[in-house]
């Protein structure tokens, strides 16, 4: 990315602004690795030190159950803190595919507390409750079909939800739930509004550290509203994996966090991230996912301030021998997990998301917050990125020598240094003076561009955002009511309050072809910094009491990302009169952002580790909706041997959001730099790249419509087979297709593990078939990219690789048809850029199937229309028998008969130019 | 005109061959593909029916059944490009929408509209061939000018030698005799050597008032921290490297001591204190002074100021800031009187200047005596001039490049001055004052195998910070004058200059032979 906090600037020594000072001071004491003293520690972290210090078992909270009201959408009922008698409102929801919505507030806030917006596509759909039965110790409601109950009991507060006899998650059951009150700074002594009765006691509430004031690295946090933490535990008994809550540079599988700090969620610039540790990086999903053989469900945390999430299990540290202990000597303790949300503020608002299958909990969460914007075809293609591309002539360059080594690519990305100093929407007057001819000229290619525009915005009284923003009183505000400013890449910045609708509102029509001067229709955008990054603010961030209307920047933080984009994106649709889908790449985000566009891991390393958790962390955005998901090819800090280099390439070939990106002061690496054999090995992992769009297209059409994420991991697609559950090393992308990158070093094989007892596996390059259910030892050269399609499935490709995506757009199709006696597949195409797949039906969205000998293809879009040119010229069927005729029968039909070839060694049956156009009905017999 | 008109002929024929080979072949290779007889795959892999040739559908491993379509990923297809060069693309290129071939024979089925450029190219390229071509001719007579001056100046070099030798008593050893015409040639050089140290010294000696008394103005800013016009004994304490006895306690009555007795001092008294504690005074700056250095001798016969000794051998690289590597005081002055318009002081070498300034003849010889000279050619003998110990300088098979030896040439950009100073440095200043960055020292030629010349590089520049040291490669073209045309950084600290010179034109080839090469 462009760029961490520190490591971002012009080192040319007449350039050497204020910032660079600073810049030195950040940078000098952290060049190798992340500086962990410039991030807190729970402990650090004033609410999350005093909340992770409640013991459990001592819950003060008790329901009121006269106060209880139940109406046909929700249940609503009082919640008294017996220690302070501050009166809490709970409200429970049932929602409509299976889920239940618990959200907790302050019965009488002495001023509102922040609900999060414009995350969830809409108001839930509910669904009836029904009493089932009451008494004084708690109610027992019907959470409608599947024998759902919810059991709530009232001393100590606790929610229990079942299904028959099985009990699925527990709420409160350890009672950490914390609601800190709102208070005034004097009001510790005065007696609470509530009549408590003769027998109850009201504690005083002392006034700890860290309330009213905090202090972090000379950074103080006013604190006007005091404290405001909220905090709720979670059981889910029989659990002992969970998964999610992005971002961390951390394996697939969740870890406990018993003696270490929890998980953190608070949107951070992180210099020089380090791997395996809880530590916020630049987004934040608060939604986790448990899984085991029986059932996956999951928790979606609807909140936006900083938020650290613990983790611990009953089963953590047992060996498999002391579990198998446990169940000789029948002290079969059921292996439990428990989780804890804490939250700096806003309210209690969870979503728990009942499956009970992967995919249940994928559609349940898209119905809350949306699915994956469906990007631009040649989105998915391979991106060009550098910091910097430094002039016109450097972007020409680069172009030919992409034609010149016949490598395709289909975006060439320019960081910071090509605007005017640092102005977004402007460009250099002298390195980038002409661009609308550069733009002009990729456009001859069919080729794009992505430029960077990033949310801090220089003070310059000269420039025509910054004076628009300022007059229309858009800036975010300092907590002495003036225009808050930090320093970023111009230096002085101002940060447009982009909570504000009417902001958004204007930001996007910034990108207008007549306001952004030099734009045009192939040129995108990258939202970089926008956690958002300020150099000089607390851990690289915004001063918490910063304010953002009726909101401190505390209730937002981790939302202010998700804006950035979510405006972005819409203005990339505006200036095109709304037919053209948007790509934008953020890096900050937070739940919903996958309506927007893109998201990489941010400013990775060269390094071996970074290469392979590439894969943990995009498996862990995919599973909670964000499946346009990349790492920097090659690694964004240092310098990757052409070993490394090639294994990135070949592995980001096969991961959604595919773009090399390096940074400044990094040797140059286009692919042709590192000697005949390499560029041979890139080029290669590039066009299969290519070949494969039609199934991504496909993948990301379908995960559009569904919330499916397109990369998997294993467990996913074989939920009950428990050897899957902590894979990380390997992928699904789709069904269809397994991958197991090569991510060691100097590696001679890699053991992939092909799941599935009774499935086949089809090595694609050499078609030899594997059983399912072992682990393969697979020899590799540099060349090997392991990658299998799974017996049963169709995936058509594109075998004529072209310099760019739009250049293949007409192409014919080879149909790979993987059998395991049957096989299905689809095959889904559009004009691969506008919305009008959904606003005119105009797509083609075709079921392939392989039976009984005959290969079809049937309509799964009758509505739809499109007239394409493509056709398909050959098909592949693995597995086959040899046949001694094939015809092939369309819908006009006239019956003609085929060439093929049996490869009878691999048992391929190749079919010689079919020729039907892939918008028609035909099939396939083989005799 | 007589080519022109063969080439309107051949267009016609054209059309008519087309007809007679399959779409995308080269005329070369037209008797493989004959109609109506069975297709052999050019790679010998298989044996296809004449009408699966270009049928859209890829039969061969080696693409060669679809020279005219996009069929095979590795196939490429000819483009003939009447009036300029033909050429193959890859067949990943046809109909792909994208004018490739200037004839637009690879756009026949796209919907492109492609217009016919060959005609423009053609004339284009031979338009840019001629004035490349008198480029070269004229710059390859420049060249064999610069080669004549270099020689001669290296034989009346060669022949002071010999006569030097000759004035000896013969020898049958060699070196026996060379190292007496040293002994000869040494006690000159020394007397020469002691006259100039003199009044090296003398200038020294001003220069180092000077440099007193401002250091002097400066500790007295320094010291007198509250601005009030006085040092007092309090301000003087934090200074413990004045304390007179050194114990680690500087105590007010020792700074009193050291201010003469009293509290505070004025700037005259200070003067009078000054010359007490100035050995001792430590400023946050440490100022480097320059003075002769073993390599100082080199110039007894060039008139003062000598020649600067290269930073390199004076200064060690403490960090990366420039004003340490080269102090204000030494090089960019010296640097500056480089400049070819400013050296009024060399006008008596006027002959030695049109080929740049050989170093002078002692130095022929203190190169050969006092350095051990690695594997030195018998030829070479006398064409390695070494400034330093490691470094003998090559100046071409000819000598060609000898002329820009002390030269230094300058590109202004709209931010930087950049100057090539071609067997020395490479810098970087920025156009509205700052201070200078070295992108590199002269390092080696750097060309491919086949023509070393045509590329040389300079590293070793001020460091990168978290990046390598700043380096420079320039690459040499032929031009009759010798001008940097460009500077960029293609990579951070990584600089690419391109220069034009005389010295590295080829004798051009006819223009004749190349008329042929383009039309078919």
């Amino acid at each position: 990315g462009t760029g961490s906090v520190s490591c971002k600037c012009d080192c040319s020594p007449t350039r050497m602004a204020p910032v660079v000072m600073l810049w030195l001071a950040l940078c000098l004491s952290g060049t190798l690795a992340v500086d962990r003293g410039n991030f807190k520690t729970c402990d650090q972290s004033a609410f999350c030190k005093r909340q992770r210090a409640l013991q459990p078992g001592q819950s003060p909270y008790r329901a009121l159950l006269d106060t209880m009201e139940l109406t046909h959408t929700k249940l609503t009922l009082q919640l008294i803190n017996d220690n302070n008698k501050v009166r809490l409102l709970l409200e429970l929801y049932r929602l409509q595919g299976n889920m239940t919505r618990v959200k907790i507030n302050e019965l009488k806030p002495l001023k509102p507390r922040y609900e999060v917006p414009d995350v969830l596509v809409q108001q839930p759909l509910t669904e009836p409750l029904s009493l089932l039965s009451q008494d004084e110790n708690g109610v027992v409601l019907s959470l409608g079909g599947e024998a759902q109950r919810v059991i709530l009991s009232a001393r100590p507060f606790r929610l229990d939800i079942m299904e028959g006899h099985e009990l699925l998650m527990s709420l409160n059951s350890r009672g950490l739930l914390a609601f800190e009150h709102l208070r005034t700074l004097f009001s510790l002594f005065v007696i609470l509004p509530s009549q408590p009765k003769a027998d109850d006691k009201v504690e005083e509430e002392k006034d700890e550290e860290g309330m009213w004031e905090e202090t972090f690295k000379s950074h103080t946090d006013t604190k006007p509203n005091g404290p405001s933490a909220v905090s709720l535990d979670f059981s889910l008994p029989g659990v002992e994996h969970v998964y999610g809550i992005p971002e961390h540079a951390e394996t697939l599988k969740l870890k406990t966090t018993d003696g270490g700090d929890p998980y953190r969620l608070y949107n951070l610039d992180v210099f020089q991230y380090e791997l395996f540790n809880p530590m916020a990086l630049y987004g934040a999903v608060p939604v986790m996912l448990a899984h085991n053989a029986q059932r996956t469900t999951g928790i979606f945390w609807l909140n936006a301030a900083e938020t650290w999430v613990d983790i611990s299990s009953n089963t953590a540290g047992k060996t498999v021998f002391g579990k198998m202990l446990d169940y000789v000597q029948g002290s079969n303790e059921t292996p439990q997990t428990d989780v804890r949300w804490i939250s700096e503020s806003g309210i209690i608002d969870v979503f728990i998301m009942l499956g009970p299958t992967p995919y249940d909990v994928f559609s349940q969460y898209a119905s809350l917050t949306g699915t994956q914007a469906f990007p631009p075809l040649a989105g998915l293609a391979y991106h060009q990125c550098r910091w910097n591309y430094n002039d016109q002539e450097d972007v020409q360059a680069v172009d030919a020598g992409f034609d010149q080594h016949d490598i395709p690519y289909d975006f060439i990305w320019l960081d910071i240094e090509h605007t005017d100093g640092k102005r977004y929407f402007t460009w250099d007057p002298h390195k980038f003076a002409t661009p609308k001819d550069m733009l002009q000229g990729l456009l001859e290619k069919k080729r794009k561009m992505v430029a960077i525009v990033d949310p801090h915005i220089k003070i310059d009284s000269e420039y025509k955002i910054h004076t628009e923003i300022r007059s229309q009183g858009f800036y975010i505000k300092n907590k002495d009511g003036g225009d808050y400013e930090g320093w970023c890449w111009p230096g002085n910045a101002g940060y447009p309050d982009f909570t504000k609708p009417e902001m958004r509102a204007w930001w996007a029509s910034m990108f207008a072809y007549d306001q952004y001067e030099g734009s045009m229709e192939n040129l995108y955008t990258w939202n970089d910094m926008n956690e958002p990054s300020v150099f000089n603010g607390p851990e690289v961030t915004m001063h918490k009491d910063a304010v953002h209307g009726p909101w401190e920047h505390r209730d937002v933080h981790n939302l202010y990302g998700f804006y950035v984009q979510a405006a972005t994106a819409e203005g990339l649709i505006q200036r095109s009169g709304g037919v053209e889908r948007p790509f934008v790449l953020t890096r900050a985000f937070f739940a919903g952002s996958q309506r927007y566009g893109a998201v990489w891991t941010g400013d990775n390393a060269a390094e071996w580790d970074h290469l392979k958790i590439s894969i943990p962390m995009c498996l862990s955005l995919s599973l909670v909706g964000i499946s346009l998901c990349g790492a920097d090819v090659g690694g964004f800090f240092k310098t990757p041997n052409s070993e490394l280099l090639v294994r990135w390439y070949q592995t980001g070939a096969y991961q959604p959001f595919f773009r090399a990106h390096a940074h400044l002061d990094t040797p140059r690496r286009e692919p042709w730099l590192f000697g005949p054999d390499n560029t041979a090995l890139i080029r290669e992992a590039v066009r299969q790249r290519y070949a494969l769009l039609p199934y991504w297209y496909q993948l990301f059409y379908h995960a559009h419509r569904t919330g499916h994420p397109v990369m998997r991991p294993l467990w996913v697609e074989y939920p009950q087979d428990a050897a899957t559950f902590a894979m990380d090393d390997q992928f699904l992308l789709g069904r269809d297709l397994l991958v197991h990158p090569v991510t060691e070093e100097g590696a001679r094989g890699v053991t992939a593990y092909l799941p599935g007892k009774g499935e086949v596996w089809f090595d694609v390059h050499t078609f030899q078939k594997h059983n399912g259910a072992q682990d393969l030892y697979i020899p590799v050269t540099m060349s090997s990219i392991p990658v299998f399609q799974r017996g049963g499935s169709i995936i058509p490709r594109k075998l004529r690789v072209r310099r760019s995506s739009a250049c293949m757009e007409h192409d014919p199709y080879t149909l790979f048809v993987a059998l395991s006696q049957r096989a299905e597949g689809e095959l889904y195409l559009d004009d691969g850029h506008t919305f009008n797949f959904d606003t005119k039906g105009e797509f083609i969205h075709r079921k392939l199937s392989f039976s009984n000998n005959i290969l079809s293809s049937s309509n799964l879009a009758p509505a739809a229309h499109l007239s394409t040119m493509s056709w398909i010229e050959r098909i592949l069927i693995l597995g086959a028998s040899k046949p001694s005729k094939v015809t092939l029968k369309t819908a006009g039909g006239q019956d003609s008969q085929l060439e093929f070839e049996f490869d009878a060694s691999m048992s391929v049956l190749t079919i010689r130019k079919p020729g039907m156009n892939v918008g028609e009905d035909w099939s396939v017999v083989l005799k | 005109m007589a080519s022109s008109y063969l080439l309107v002929m051949f267009l016609g024929a054209v059309t008519a061959v087309e007809v007679l080979r399959p779409r995308g072949v080269p005329l070369s290779k037209r008797q493989f593909y004959e109609e109506n007889r069975p297709f052999t795959c050019l790679d010998g892999s298989g044996t296809i029916a004449f009408d699966r040739v270009n049928d859209d559908y890829c039969d061969c491993k080696d693409g060669s059944d679809e020279p005219g379509t996009a069929a095979c990923p590795n196939g490429s297809f000819h483009c003939t490009n009447a009036g300029f060069r033909p050429g193959f693309i890859p067949s990943s290129r046809i109909n792909d929408g994208i004018c490739d071939c200037c004839d637009t024979t690879d756009e026949y089925n796209s919907g492109a509209t492609c217009q016919n450029t060959c005609r423009e190219l053609g004339r284009k390229e031979k338009e840019s061939l001629q004035m490349l071509a008198e480029v070269a001719k004229e710059g390859f007579l420049l060249k064999q000018q610069l080669i004549h001056e270099a020689k001669r100046g290296l034989d009346e070099k060669q022949s002071k030698v010999t006569e030097l030798q000759l004035s000896k008593r013969a020898s049958e050893d060699a070196v026996e005799a060379l190292r007496l015409v040293k002994e000869a040639a040494e006690k000159p050089e020394k007397e020469a050597k002691d006259r100039h140290l003199k009044a090296w010294e003398e200038q020294q000696a001003v220069i180092r008032a000077e440099k007193d008394n401002t250091k002097m103005a400066e500790a007295f800013l320094r010291l007198d921290v509250d601005a009030d016009g006085l040092v007092s004994a309090v301000e003087l304490q934090a200074h413990t490297e004045l304390d007179p006895d050194a114990d680690g306690m500087f105590t007010e009555e020792e700074a009193q001591g050291v201010l003469g007795g009293v509290e505070t001092v004025d700037t005259a008294a200070f003067e009078t204190i000054w010359s007490s504690i100035k050995e001792k005074y430590l400023s946050e700056v440490t100022v480097w002074v320059f003075g002769p250095s073993e390599h100082w001798f080199i110039a007894t016969d060039v008139p003062a100021p000598v020649d600067p000794p290269t930073p390199e051998e004076t200064t060690e690289p403490a960090s990366d800031h420039d004003s340490e590597q080269y102090p204000d005081e030494e090089v960019p002055e010296e640097y500056e009187d480089e400049d070819p318009d400013d050296e009024d002081d060399e006008d008596q070498d006027e002959e030695d200047d049109k080929v740049g300034r050989p170093p002078p003849l002692s130095l022929l010889f203190s190169s050969f005596f006092f350095n051990p000279l690695p594997k030195v050619k018998p030829s070479g003998l006398y064409s390695q001039w070494g400034l330093e110990k490691e470094i003998s300088l090559d100046f071409g098979p000819s000598f060609e490049f000898a002329y820009l030896y002390g030269q230094c040439y300058d590109l202004t950009t709209s931010e930087y001055i950049y100057r090539l100073c071609p067997f020395n440095r490479v810098s970087q200043k920025p156009k509205f004052g700052g201070s200078e960055t070295n992108l590199g020292s002269w390092g080696s030629w750097s060309g491919s195998e086949e023509n070393v010349y045509s590329q040389k590089k300079y590293d070793h520049g001020t460091g990168c910070w978290q990046g390598p040291n700043r380096s420079t490669t320039v690459k040499l073209t032929c031009g009759k004058e010798t001008v940097v045309m460009s500077v960029s950084e293609p990579s951070r600290c990584e600089y690419l200059m391109e220069f034009t010179t005389p010295a590295v034109c080829q004798e051009p080839p006819s223009l004749d032979a190349n008329h042929d090469h383009t039309e078919l």
